[in-house]
């Protein structure tokens, strides 16, 4: 009896220690994190080319270890999510000890015209893993959640708008709302749910000087033609469609240079038989053998500057937007689990090599036109499709992706780069995120009371 | 290699073990050597070249031994430069150039060296194994296999505890190992692990991006964060690794004296470094301090002496200024604590009660932890410049000259945030509770339960602990600078 639990200790880890290494499969590439694995030949014979050479053999080894450990991918993905969790366990607190104090406003003083809504119609749907087929066909969706939303969070978000406005009353504040398609009340009687109208309510509770405007196709014929069958994402047309809307909505106040129109359609499918497999397949894997042509618009972006701001350190670096030059030249990554919408529109080419992306920097684009406005930018990854040719209306477009909107004071940026219209643009998860939270400098406050 | 890397834990520690314990108890002699031969094996993955440097200190303490054990004076100085010379050379040889370049105008160049991984912890091991010789402490040790066991025992070798030979020179030459010696070495040896890199990995995190943004963008709050952050790490990565060393030593047959009692529960900076890293602060007292007169002399005689030991101890944790002032601010705090008691003593002992005492004891709990927490904020900045130092130590008061004041989620530290605040709640007085819960009498089959669910724990722990070194590449070790 007194041994009983000492052998089940040894005889555990010595299970553990051993079954850890029972297979070893020598992955070479990790899809999930997009980068070469140190594998153990290279421990034995080094290539001091490769990115993951260490000059010692203990500690290669140490590194052919770790990329070689059996359930890799699961351990990397949950300590991301777990660290994610984290993150938003702070962020929730801290907002919770912030605002959850105040009472939810109601803004019925505030009326706007009634949003465009979406045409009656039905469809089907049938599940797919984590998703919905359409109507049958391989057009993916997410499910449509009845659920009324956090209406706490919606509120908070709503005061900052309302806060922004306050603080910087010559400031023109937009937002355009692009409907997902489980947003629409398509659904609603094939699932006997009624979806509510979350862009409704948010732009009722908006200022009504604040112009807002969503996304709206007639039926799902037009909804094919305008987003991608295996990503969330719109495609070219759909982003074309966007960067129209906006237009028409910001052109309506201020004097903005003539409309761009594309000046050529690149389709990187006929040309380097690029099979574009999105966020959602991806998810599925072999489940889901459905795929999109991968097509951008070209527009005539003029004479420009570009740069990426680091949000940590404040620094601007002089950089190439987009992996447009990188594709025109068929300098592309093949892999069937390469996101292509996320690196083509959201990557960035440092002036000295390294390559980043919007979820770590701010991007900076500058023109010489003298039309005297600058635009600020907060958008989700639907955005990245309209940045550039958006770009070319104003002297200066800040693209911020609202995910790390919190990590710089929002007064730095509205005042180093002299912001007089802010467009806010996405899907409903830019409002229902906990990650779109704006902060402002301790001085600004303080000046403010003053 | 390092105790929390995956080459120690699935290769070289299992080895270790299985060819330790096939060969049978009665053959001790081997077992030592096998043993011995692992720990160069360990020295060596790391400091392939270096490890002749630590074995021509071995020859050289053997071969003066037999002088040093007749009382010959002159054997035990030579014997204590030649240990000796090899640190001052590593570690303190250009230290002494720039600073004579600075004193005298010279233009000595720096050599370029790197320290020996461990140098300060085996030297002082050495030390005090010629010294206690000198003083017929402990035996001379015949069997040059087992002196160098002494020295190059991997447990102990990088990063202490600084073992004296009078504590294992008989388990050197006996199979003290047994089941329930290598259950309780394992078990401490996993807790050791968990504390380094569940608790000090993370934290280190929040001090190495902080340390990474330039000093104009780090305001007052932040600075607090990084120096608590740092004071939770140094004492997870250094009492986890002391740990383990002690778990393995356990395992081994060898009883490692405690190096840390709950440090940051202290009430005063003397029980402070009554409880942290025990083996340097015994070694200073015992080969420094009490040699050179401790304070059975005069007053001036002792400030002397309190501040030449500190001022060694900083040096001996760095070759850079801003240690000797971090000893230095010991000292005065030390001395000043020292003067306060006198005068409780003298005036106030019959007047306070200890009701009071018991009020005023988590404001000291409070007090020294600052204190100690304003120390390592100039322990953790490497530096020569005293106005940056002083630069350090203000910015923890004021931020004036601070510019775009990065934020906890600029540098996206909010996840680590749990961790430090875990690591706070595990070193702070809460502690005390559960040991309080473990001291009560129970019946059996809760005592039964207890330790079932115990190693139930330990074993998720271990678990998770290889799932972060797997998924993690950032895994330091502090103390291995020294």
């Amino acid at each position: 009896m007194k041994y009983i639990s000492t052998l089940i200790i040894i005889l555990t880890i010595i299970t553990f220690c051993i079954t850890s290494y029972l297979w070893i499969p020598q992955n070479k590439i990790s899809n999930l994190e997009m980068r070469t694995l140190a594998t153990f030949n290279m421990a034995f014979h080094p290539n001091t080319d490769s990115i993951v050479y260490k000059t010692t053999f203990i500690a290669r080894l140490e590194e052919a270890m770790k990329d070689q450990f059996v359930f890799r991918n699961i351990i990397v993905k949950k300590l991301s999510e777990l660290k994610a969790n984290l993150g938003n366990l702070y962020d929730l607190i801290l907002n919770y000890v912030n605002f959850n104090n105040k009472k939810v406003k109601t803004y019925q003083e505030y009326k706007h015209p009634k949003l465009e809504k979406f045409p009656k119609q039905q469809y089907t749907l049938s599940k797919i893993g984590d998703f919905y087929r359409i109507n049958n066909t391989n057009y993916l969706c997410e499910a449509p959640n009845p659920k009324p939303q956090n209406s706490q969070l919606i509120s908070f978000r709503i005061d900052q708008i309302h806060h922004i406005q306050q603080l910087y009353p010559k400031i023109k504040i937009y937002s355009y709302f692009v409907s997902s398609i489980d947003m629409t009340p398509w659904f609603d009687s094939y699932l006997g749910i009624t979806t509510p109208d979350l862009f409704e309510e948010i732009a009722q509770a908006l200022p009504d000087n604040i112009k807002v405007k969503r996304l709206v196709y007639k039926d799902f014929e037009e909804y094919k033609k305008l987003f991608f069958a295996s990503d969330h994402h719109l495609n070219y047309k759909g982003s074309l469609k966007t960067y129209q809307d906006i237009y028409e909505m910001i052109s309506a106040d201020f004097a903005l240079p003539e409309y761009k129109k594309a000046i050529e359609i690149w389709d990187f499918s006929y040309l380097f038989g690029i099979k574009y497999r999105g966020s959602r397949a991806n998810r599925l894997q072999e489940d889901y053998n459905g795929w999109d042509k991968f097509i951008v618009f070209e527009h005539n972006l003029g004479n420009r500057q570009t740069s990426a701001l680091n949000p940590k350190t404040l620094k601007e670096t002089p950089a190439v937007l987009s992996l447009f030059n990188n594709y025109k030249n068929g300098s592309i990554y093949f892999d069937i689990y390469y996101d292509h919408y996320i690196h083509f529109y959201g990557d960035a080419l440092l002036e000295n090599g390294i390559t980043v992306n919007d979820q770590n920097y701010i991007y900076v684009i500058r023109n010489n036109i003298k039309t005297g406005h600058n635009l600020l930018l907060i958008t989700d990854s639907s955005g990245r499709a309209i940045r550039d040719v958006l770009g070319t209306l104003f002297d200066t477009l800040v693209y911020i992706d609202y995910r790390i909107i919190s990590k710089i004071n929002i007064d730095y940026i509205i005042d180093k780069y002299k912001i007089d219209i802010i467009l806010l643009n996405g899907f409903g998860t830019v409002w229902t995120n906990d990650e779109f939270v704006f902060h402002f400098s301790d001085n600004f406050h303080n000046r403010e009371k003053n | 290699m390092v105790f929390s890397s995956l080459s120690f834990l699935f290769i070289f520690l299992p080895l270790c073990l299985i060819s330790y314990f096939l060969v049978p108890k009665q053959k001790v002699t081997l077992r030592k050597y096998i043993l011995l031969f692992f720990s160069l094996i360990f020295y060596a993955a790391g400091e392939p070249l270096y490890i002749f440097v630590m074995i021509a200190t071995v020859a050289i303490t053997f071969s003066f031994s037999c002088k040093v054990e007749k009382h010959s004076k002159t054997a035990l100085a030579l014997s204590i430069c030649f240990v000796l010379l090899p640190l001052i050379i590593f570690k303190y040889l250009n230290f002494i150039i720039d600073n004579l370049n600075i004193l005298f105008g010279f233009n000595f160049k720096a050599i370029q060296l790197t320290m020996p991984i461990g140098i300060s912890f085996y030297t002082f091991q050495i030390l005090t194994y010629i010294i206690d010789l000198y003083r017929g402490n402990v035996n001379r040790q015949k069997n040059v296999g087992y002196l160098a066991l002494y020295i190059f025992l991997f447990p102990q070798l990088i990063a202490g505890p600084i073992v004296r030979y009078a504590d294992i020179e008989t388990s050197l030459s006996a199979c003290k190992e047994s089941k329930d010696k290598i259950l309780e070495g394992a078990r401490r040896f996993i807790i050791g692990l968990a504390k380094k890199v569940l608790i000090a990995n993370q934290v280190g995190f929040i001090v190495s991006e902080i340390g990474g943004m330039p000093f104009s963008q780090v305001g007052t709050s932040m600075m607090w964060l990084s120096s608590i952050a740092f004071t939770i790490q140094l004492y997870f990565d250094f009492s986890g690794y002391s740990d383990m060393a002690i778990g393995l030593g356990k395992i081994f047959g060898f009883n490692f004296k405690e190096n840390f009692n709950l440090p940051y529960i202290s009430v005063s900076i003397s029980d402070f470094w009554k409880r942290w890293h025990i083996s340097m602060s015994t070694f200073f007292r015992d080969y420094v301090y009490i040699p050179m007169g401790g304070s059975r002399c005069h007053f001036g005689r002792w400030i002397f002496n309190v501040l030449i030991v500190w001022m060694i101890t900083g040096l001996w944790h760095g070759a850079k200024w801003n240690f000797v002032l971090w000893g230095l601010y010991y000292a005065l705090l030390l001395m000043i604590e020292k003067f306060i008691v006198h005068i409780f003593n003298l005036k106030l002992k019959n007047i306070i009660t200890t009701k009071f005492t018991n009020i005023i004891r988590p404001f000291t709990y409070l007090l020294t932890f600052i204190l100690t927490v304003i120390g390592w904020t100039l322990f953790m900045h490497d530096t020569n410049n005293f106005m940056e130092m002083i630069h350090y130590l203000q910015r923890l008061f004021s931020q004036t000259e601070v510019i775009n004041p990065i934020s906890i989620r600029a540098l996206d530290l909010q996840s680590y945030i749990p961790c430090l605040l875990i690591g706070i709640i595990l070193s702070s007085p809460l502690i005390l509770i559960f040991k309080k819960i473990k001291a009560y009498t129970y019946p059996n089959w809760i005592i039964i339960t207890g330790k079932i669910i115990n190693d139930i724990f330990l074993i998720t722990v271990f678990i998770l602990s290889i799932i972060f070194i797997v998924g993690q590449n950032y895994n330091p070790f502090i103390y291995f600078r020294f």
